[in-house]
Order: C-alpha cells, then sequence, then structure tokens
C-alpha cells in the first residue's frame, strides 16, 4: 500500500513534468511544473482515501494546485498558467470521459448520462477551484496597489 | 522616445506572439498597454479576442492610429508568453530603440521549442504514467508508453500539415484507440479501457481549460465562453475518434 502510495506519486511527478514540455515550457520552470502536479495528485488520494467523493477530492486538489502556481509564479517569475496547466493535467477526468463514450457506443444511454454527468461535476469543481484562488489573488492585488500605490 | 506608430508596431508584435502560442487575452491585453504606456501618449487601448487583436493610440494633439491583427493558426508555445512577458517589462525600465525591440520579438518568435524528436518520448512518458494515475498495470503502462510515442508522432507530422485542429484530434483519438487495440490483441497489454484512458492525456485541452476560466474571472466574457467551447469540443472530437476506431474495430 505505501509503496504504491509513492509510486503514484513519483508517476504524477512524471505526467506533469512531461506534460509541461509538450506544451514548451522553460526548462527551469519544469521542476516545478512536476511539483505542482505531484501535490495536486497527493491531495486527491488523501481526499480518496478519506472516502471522499471524487468531486470534493479534485475540488481541493485543483484548489492546491492553483495556490501553488501562484507562489511558484512569483518565486521564477513566469506566468501562472505554466504551473497551473500541466498541474491539473493529472486531474482532468479522462476515465468520466471514456466511459461516457463507451456507454454511448453500446447504447446504454442510463451509464452514458450518469457518468456524463459527474465527469461533468469533475470538470466543474476544477474550474470553482480555480476561480476561488485566482480571484482571491486579484482582490488581494487591488488591495496591495491601493496600499502601496500613492 | 519611439514615435506612436512605432510603438504601437511593438505593441502588436508582442501581442501578436503571445497570443499565438496560448496566453490568456488579458494578459496580451495588459502587455500592450504596457508597451504604450512608454511613450507620450494620451490614450492607448486594446481590444483582444482568441481570434485577433485591435489596438488603438492617439497622441497629444488627437492624432488616432488604429491597428488590427487576425489570428488565424494558434500553437502552444509557453516558452515564448514568458520570454515576451519578460521583455514587457524589460522594456518599460530600459530604453529600447524601434529597431531593437523589433530585434527582440522577432528572437523571441523563430526561438525553436523541444525537438521533434523529443516531443514524442514526452508524450510517451505522460501516457505511460497517467496509465498507473488511472489504475493500469505495468504491462498497461509499457503499452501504453508505445501508444504515446506514435501518437504524438502522427500527431506532430499532422500539424505540419497544417490541418484544422478538429481533423487532427479526431485522427489523434483514432489512433490511440487503435493502437490500443492493437497492443491488446497482441498481448502486450491488459485492460484496453487504462491504456486508451492514460494516452488520450497527451491531447487533453489544458490550456483552453486554464485559460476559458481565467480570462472568464478577469471579466473578458468573449474570450471566456470562446475557449470553453473549444476545450469541451476537443474533448468531444477526442472521444468521437476514439468512438470511431471502438466500433468499427473490436
Amino acid at each position: 500500500m505505501e509503496k504504491s502510495f509513492w509510486f503514484q506519486l513519483i508517476s504524477a511527478f512524471l505526467v506533469s513534468f512531461s506534460f509541461a514540455i509538450l506544451t514548451n515550457s522553460p526548462k527551469k520552470t519544469l521542476i516545478f511544473c512536476g511539483i505542482s502536479g505531484m501535490i495536486g495528485w497527493f491531495v486527491n488520494i488523501i481526499f480518496l482515501r478519506s472516502n471522499f467523493s471524487p468531486i470534493i477530492g479534485v475540488f481541493f486538489a485543483a484548489l492546491t494546485v492553483n495556490i501553488f502556481s501562484e507562489i511558484f509564479a512569483r518565486l521564477l517569475k513566469n506566468p501562472v498558467p505554466i504551473f497551473l496547466i500541466p498541474g491539473i493535467i493529472p486531474l482532468v477526468p479522462g476515465a468520466g470521459m471514456y466511459n461516457t463514450m463507451t456507454a454511448l457506443i453500446k447504447n446504454n444511454f442510463d451509464t452514458a448520462i450518469k457518468t456524463g454527468i459527474q465527469t461533468l461535476l469533475i470538470a466543474g469543481s476544477i474550474a470553482i477551484a480555480l476561480m476561488l484562488v485566482t480571484s482571491f489573488n486579484w482582490i488581494f492585488k487591488v488591495f496591495q496597489k491601493i496600499k502601496f500605490g500613492k | 522616445m519611439m514615435s506612436p506608430k512605432e510603438l504601437i508596431e511593438v505593441a502588436l508584435l508582442a501581442g501578436e506572439i503571445m497570443l499565438k502560442n496560448g496566453a490568456e487575452t488579458y494578459r496580451v491585453e495588459d502587455t500592450m498597454v504596457r508597451i504604450c504606456s512608454k511613450g507620450n501618449l494620451k490614450f492607448a487601448e486594446s481590444f483582444v479576442i482568441p481570434t485577433g487583436i485591435v489596438a488603438t493610440v492617439a497622441d497629444e494633439e488627437n492624432n488616432f492610429l488604429t491597428i488590427s491583427k487576425r489570428i488565424k493558426n494558434r500553437t502552444i508555445d509557453l516558452n515564448k508568453i514568458s520570454l515576451v512577458n519578460q521583455f514587457s517589462r524589460d522594456f518599460q525600465k530600459h530604453e529600447y530603440s524601434y529597431a531593437q525591440s523589433i530585434k527582440i520579438l522577432n528572437d523571441i518568435q523563430n526561438k525553436k521549442g523541444y525537438s521533434n524528436t523529443m516531443t514524442p518520448i514526452a508524450a510517451a512518458l505522460v501516457c505511460c504514467f497517467s496509465t498507473i494515475l488511472f489504475g493500469g498495470k505495468i504491462v498497461d503502462a509499457i503499452s501504453a508508453f508505445f501508444v504515446g510515442l506514435f501518437t504524438q508522432a502522427i500527431l506532430n507530422i499532422l500539424n505540419l500539415r497544417k490541418l484544422s485542429y478538429f481533423i487532427s484530434y479526431i485522427i489523434g483519438g483514432f489512433s490511440t484507440a487503435t493502437l490500443a487495440l492493437i497492443t491488446v490483441n497482441f498481448h502486450l497489454g491488459i485492460n484496453l479501457d487504462k491504456i486508451i484512458i492514460g494516452s488520450v492525456m497527451i491531447m487533453t485541452p489544458g490550456v483552453a481549460i486554464t485559460n476559458a476560466i481565467r480570462d472568464t474571472i478577469a471579466g473578458d466574457l468573449l474570450s471566456g465562453v470562446a475557449r470553453g467551447v473549444e476545450a469541451f469540443l476537443i474533448a468531444i472530437f477526442i472521444a468521437a475518434g476514439a468512438g470511431i476506431a471502438l466500433s468499427i474495430l473490436k
């Protein structure tokens, strides 16, 4: 059990690291892209093992990924999406999409609707998590400007 | 000091590079206005959507100058966005001449990304380890490695031909499912579904999803909706491609 836990974290790291190469991220950011993917997957596993629904797990994972991307972006002076895009890749509901598609091929509409809606909800929870962090960050920025602006 | 005409040309080139390579529209607008703020302008405004740029500047004597640019094909190269971002900050600090800044931007535009042999290997690693994340066995991961290697090679060739993006995603989904079926038939992999789920990860519209969300929060509703639809359609095309392959060949 413990062994597969570490194995999964390393896999998540390598998925995000390699995806960053596919999006042509700058060389010095690649390691941090991998770390942001690993942190997201770690949070996701913790929530899944505590018997939360996958929607909640993905929500908090995306939230953590975004917070760390904002931190990395400031540390390395690079735009936030460079760390955010590879970080959320392991969380994208690929399995849900596939199951919906195969159910549709087999004319199994009940299953297709059930898995389809669950997939949409997971995708939506990623969106809401990113919205929360980004808008908080922008509110914070506005306050900073008022404080130090004049 | 640059003239308004030169300034807007530099801003347009910077914006074009960013938008072509997958930046959010608010970031492009900010960068263009930031570059224009360097001169003695009375007014500078830019309007950017994922398919085009319009920018207007006015000097002290109210001479307006508008320039627009249609963006037809887009790729993803986050390194260039980071470099242009850095350039716009340097541009504010230092006194660049017109020729200097155009040269810097052209150098950024011509910069090569990771090589064509590197991307299939990276794609293969993505497929291999996402298969493990989705619960595949080691043998599944190994076959996903080869599926990803070949799919990315096919996608690279399709990108060179400048096909419309939905055809390349359908072909990508189709070849993924076909290759996965081949590996399972030769008893290289065990779980067909795990291999396919892991292998389609290289085509996931991560850039479109994040940009759609960030644009929407920034208030660019038009760009946000456009990119959201793009992400949704890409997902459907991949699923359609894989679905066609599975229903024909299985």
